[in-house]
């Protein structure tokens, strides 16, 4: 095992794709441990481990980010929100979070969110002036919003391998995504101050009223999109190809700004952005097989919990392993392997499931954004051409916010509670 | 040199484009088959079967062959911070980094072909299709095969130009 | 099996003896609450009480070693000993385990469980010569149901134009088309607000999987239909099996005879307990439905029965014990 860490880093440290070190390691890792045997099988685990049907809205949803970027949807959209938030400094970074909290409505899957804002919202932000990494890192943070507020993906795989009401984790997750926004908010007023941000002059009515004609049509995308979730109509994977051909529309045949001809090159745009991400994913199964073979991470969770007692201590420790986890793993394995094995502990201490379930649904999101892999920092870098460490380092600020958050959240248990409690039979 | 680049081009130039067209149709069908789901089973109170694992097998599709072509193009998310400090031998490191793709991709180039091969792949289904599982499957060292020829392409252009520009592959 | 020849020099401890402790690394997809998990934990209690501790399993639930399709790749290459597979992932490897999903041939626990020692039951293991695997008999979750978002179903013509949730097997596709009703593969994931928004209107489901992905919160009519079985197997790996001495295979078939009981003794206080809980929270069932939903399934049956002949017997057989029970 010590040999597969240090191959980790130097790979990783040579400039090898991350993608291609969690898979090099694992071949090294299946040779030197005397289990080449496993070499046999591992083309079948990188292929299943994109076999996951909510996995399909990311390719979907960079479409839909190339569609409004060509058709005019996104120009419109960002001077609609210009027209009434810019004269505020630092106007289009409020647009950011704002229009990730809408977003988050719809989606339920921060990575799709971060592949189609990044799209979006980093090359606009960069045109009024804003650094590119600080855009970039406020898409990422932004986009954590996607599994707080219902519905979401993540409380889902919660809820079914825990064994707890999905119902009950929707609601939880409300109040903590508002406190988030919130904290996002207060960081990027701290941040204005010292960087000045740009602003605009204030709008006239007749120049708001305006702006919304021209962007109807584009809202028309989340409102079919919420209309036919809420209504029955198609899933939330669906949604993102329903969100695909809106978008077509909408660029194409009304605002008619939409050139058929590089359709192509968005599909290509497109494939490549996208494969990044899932092609890591796929990585990432064969480098989680291994430590599941090895049974890393029942030996981490063994050893924090051999350690206190003390319900308090044992959720600090908690956060500190899912953090630590999360540094390195995908979310939603992390999930399925931890929770079964903690749940039964943190209930032994006296811990709600559903708080326990916030808990362990924002740590893991949080790694989302923490490298070393940290699948929303490489999405966020290769769509907006950003290097990762400076992404990296420009989200630093918002780790700290997210994780003052989480503190918040795991010491008061009523932020998670009170809305499922008031509202449940 | 020039008489293993000018054919080895040709080929690299010729599989990027046939992997870029096999793309661009993955993405259309994905899209297209999980609005006529919608439709079969919303308007037309049926259902089509097959839709979900079609676009499952798509994204798989997309997935290894858009990680081939980021490889072309050196578009992979990686670490540069201390590469970028070599200098003048941030050639070697990147030969390195390619050399160790390239062995993967032989690795599974052999093991993919294994795997295709294999009685239990030979034999086996898709679920909803009953469709052979080595037409999904077929892409692994598909993908694999093409990286190799990326990779090789790769390695000659970044020793050759290895004096004249340490960008030589970003522009 | 061919896997089995290239590395047998992979485990250096093999060669020696058989005092060497030996410890097989069993998969499933089960979560570790899954009455699965349960019953192999009593299989390795057993397998160590017969073999005085030299053989033990370590188990890996949650899919940690991957789907039932990685496993059986797996076991096929050697690199995993053991795993339990739901019959519905082998229906793509041999057509003739449709014979398990064919509908209204069991009544009940009981009858599945005389069903599945049967010389019939056991004949279709024979059908997967391609795996590499050894079999060592079946494996056992529950009766299949029907769950509704409204009232419970009553009769037969009830499912049609209902939108219904079924596992993305062709024989049950083929099952729901042919009772006129559409239905829809949704992933497990998106299950619950699927059904929740009426994206569909039913599920095709068993007590377990209704309790444990609290599908109790948003259908409220459950039919007792019985309607099919949800089985899978355990299997050795054959290049695992082929290096055991006969008395350590001997062993290994016992010890999982006594799960397969266990399994079965389980199963069947879950699903009364999953039904008690169904009530409890206000569900609305229907206990049983009449012959009426047998005989209007006959020409199903006999489709499959016409193309197989495994399955034709397996049938029988089955049709067999559950009259000689009533
Ligand atoms: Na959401
Ligand atoms: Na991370």
């Amino acid at each position: 095992m010590t040999a597969a860490i240090i191959t980790f880093i130097f790979l990783l440290l040579l400039g090898v794709p991350i993608a291609y070190v969690l898979g090099i390691v694992s071949v090294v890792y299946m040779i030197v441990s005397d289990n080449a045997l496993l070499l046999m099988s591992a083309s079948q685990s990188m292929f299943s481990g994109t076999q996951n049907f909510g996995l399909l809205a990311i390719p979907l949803f960079v479409l839909v980010g190339e569609l409004m970027n060509s058709g005019g949807i996104t120009t419109r959209l960002i001077h609609f929100a210009n027209v009434l938030l810019g004269h505020f400094r630092g106007g289009l970074a409020y647009v950011n979070v704002a229009a990730n909290m809408f977003l988050a409505a719809i989606l339920g899957s921060p990575t799709a969110q971060t592949a189609m804002m990044s799209q979006v919202m980093v090359p606009a932000m960069e045109k009024e002036g804003y650094k590119k990494e600080f855009s970039a890192a406020l898409t990422i943070s932004s986009s954590l919003l996607a599994p707080m507020i219902p519905p979401s993906l993540l409380f889902i795989i919660y809820g079914v391998v825990a064994e707890v009401s999905i119902a009950q984790l929707f609601l939880s997750g409300i109040l903590p995504g508002i406190i988030l926004a919130l904290g996002m908010v207060a960081l990027i007023i701290m941040i204005s101050i010292k960087e000045s941000f740009p602003k605009t002059e204030r709008a006239s009515f007749e120049q708001i009223y305006k702006s919304f004609f021209r962007v109807f049509p584009a809202l028309l995308i989340p409102i079919v999109i919420l209309v036919g979730i809420l209504g029955g109509i198609f899933t939330v994977t669906e949604s993102s190809a329903v969100a695909v051909f809106v978008a077509l529309v909408v660029g194409g045949f009304i605002y008619r700004e939409l050139d058929f001809r590089k359709i192509p090159k968005m599909l290509k745009n497109t494939a490549i952005n996208s494969s990044i991400v899932t092609f890591i994913i796929a990585m990432a199964e064969l480098f989680g097989y291994i430590l599941s073979y090895e049974r890393i991470p029942q030996l981490i969770s063994d050893f924090f919990v051999s350690i206190s007692e003390n319900p308090i201590v044992f959720l600090l420790l908690i956060n500190v392993l899912f953090l630590l986890v999360g540094m390195v793993m995908e979310g939603i394995a992390a999930l399925v392997i931890l929770i079964p094995i903690l749940l039964p502990v943190a209930v032994s201490y006296g811990i709600d499931p559903v708080h326990f379930g916030v808990i362990a649904c924002l740590n893991l999101i949080i790694g989302l954004m923490t490298p070393p892999v940290g699948i929303n920092l490489f999405i966020a870098s290769s769509i907006a051409k950003i290097r990762m460490e400076d992404v990296t380092r420009a989200v630093v600020p918002f780790i700290v916010m997210a994780l003052v958050v989480l503190m918040l959240i795991t010491f008061i248990p009523s932020i998670s509670l009170w809305i499922p409690e008031t509202f449940s039979k | 040199m020039g008489k293993v680049m000018r054919p080895l081009e040709k080929i690299t130039w010729f599989m990027e484009r046939l992997t870029y067209f096999i793309v661009m149709i993955s993405l259309i069908c994905m899209s297209t088959t999980l609005i006529l789901g919608v439709i079969f089973r919303y308007v037309l109170q049926s259902s089509l079967v097959g839709s979900t694992e079609i676009s499952l097998f798509l994204l798989g599709w997309v997935t290894f062959l858009g990680a081939s072509l980021s490889v072309k193009n050196n578009d992979m998310v990686s670490v540069t911070f201390l590469v970028d400090k070599l200098g003048h031998y941030k050639w070697a490191a990147k030969v390195i980094s390619q050399v160790l793709v390239l062995a993967f991709s032989i690795t599974f180039v052999i093991y993919g072909y294994l795997w295709i091969v294999s009685p239990d792949t030979l034999n086996a289904k898709s679920p909803e299709l009953s469709m052979p599982m080595w037409i999904p499957f077929i892409v692994f060292p598909y993908a694999m095969f093409i990286n190799v020829i990326f990779c090789i392409d790769n390695i000659l252009k970044i020793v050759t130009n290895r004096n004249y520009s340490n960008n030589s592959l970003e522009t | 099996g061919c896997g089995a020849d290239n590395e047998s020099s992979g485990d250096s401890s093999e060669g020696e003896s058989s005092e060497e402790e030996r410890v097989f690394k069993l998969g499933h997809t089960g979560s570790e609450s899954h009455v699965w998990q349960e019953s192999i934990q009593h299989f390795d209690k057993k397998l160590q009480e017969l073999s005085d501790g030299q053989l033990s399993i370590e188990i890996y639930p949650n899919s940690t070693l991957g789907n039932d399709e990685e496993m059986l790749q797996q076991m096929g290459t050697g690199s995993l000993d053991m795993a339990w597979i739901t019959l519905a992932e082998l229906t793509n490897h041999s057509s003739s385990f449709n014979a398990w999903f064919m509908p209204f041939i069991m009544n009940n626990m009981d009858e599945a469980y005389e069903v599945s020692k049967t010389d019939e039951a056991l004949a279709l293991f024979d059908t997967l010569e391609n795996n590499s695997i050894q079999s060592l008999g079946y494996t056992y979750i529950g009766m299949r149901h029907v769950l509704m978002d409204g009232d419970p179903v009553s009769d037969l013509s009830d499912l049609e134009g209902n939108s219904m949730r079924v596992s993305p097997s062709p024989v049950i596709v083929d099952f729901w088309e042919t009772m006129g009703s559409s239905p829809t593969s949704i992933p497990i994931a998106e299950l619950y607000t699927s059904f929740e928004r009426g994206v569909i209107d039913g599920v095709d489901i068993d007590l377990d999987a209704l309790i444990s992905q609290r599908l109790n919160e948003v259908g409220e009519g459950l039919t007792l239909t019985n309607h099919m079985t949800f089985h899978g197997a355990s299997f050795v790996s054959d290049s695992v099996w082929a290096e055991l001495s006969e008395e350590e295979q001997d062993i290994i078939q016992k010890a999982f005879d006594s799960a397969q009981q266990y399994n079965y003794e389980k199963s069947k206080k879950y699903a009364e307990d999953n039904l008690q809980t169904f009530k409890e929270e206000g569900g609305n069932v229907l206990e049983e439905v009449d012959s009426s939903w047998r005989e209007g399934t006959e020409d199903f049956r006999q489709k499959y029965a016409d193309e197989d002949e495994l399955i034709k017997e397996f049938i029988d057989k089955s049709m067999e014990v559950s009259s000689g029970d009533e």
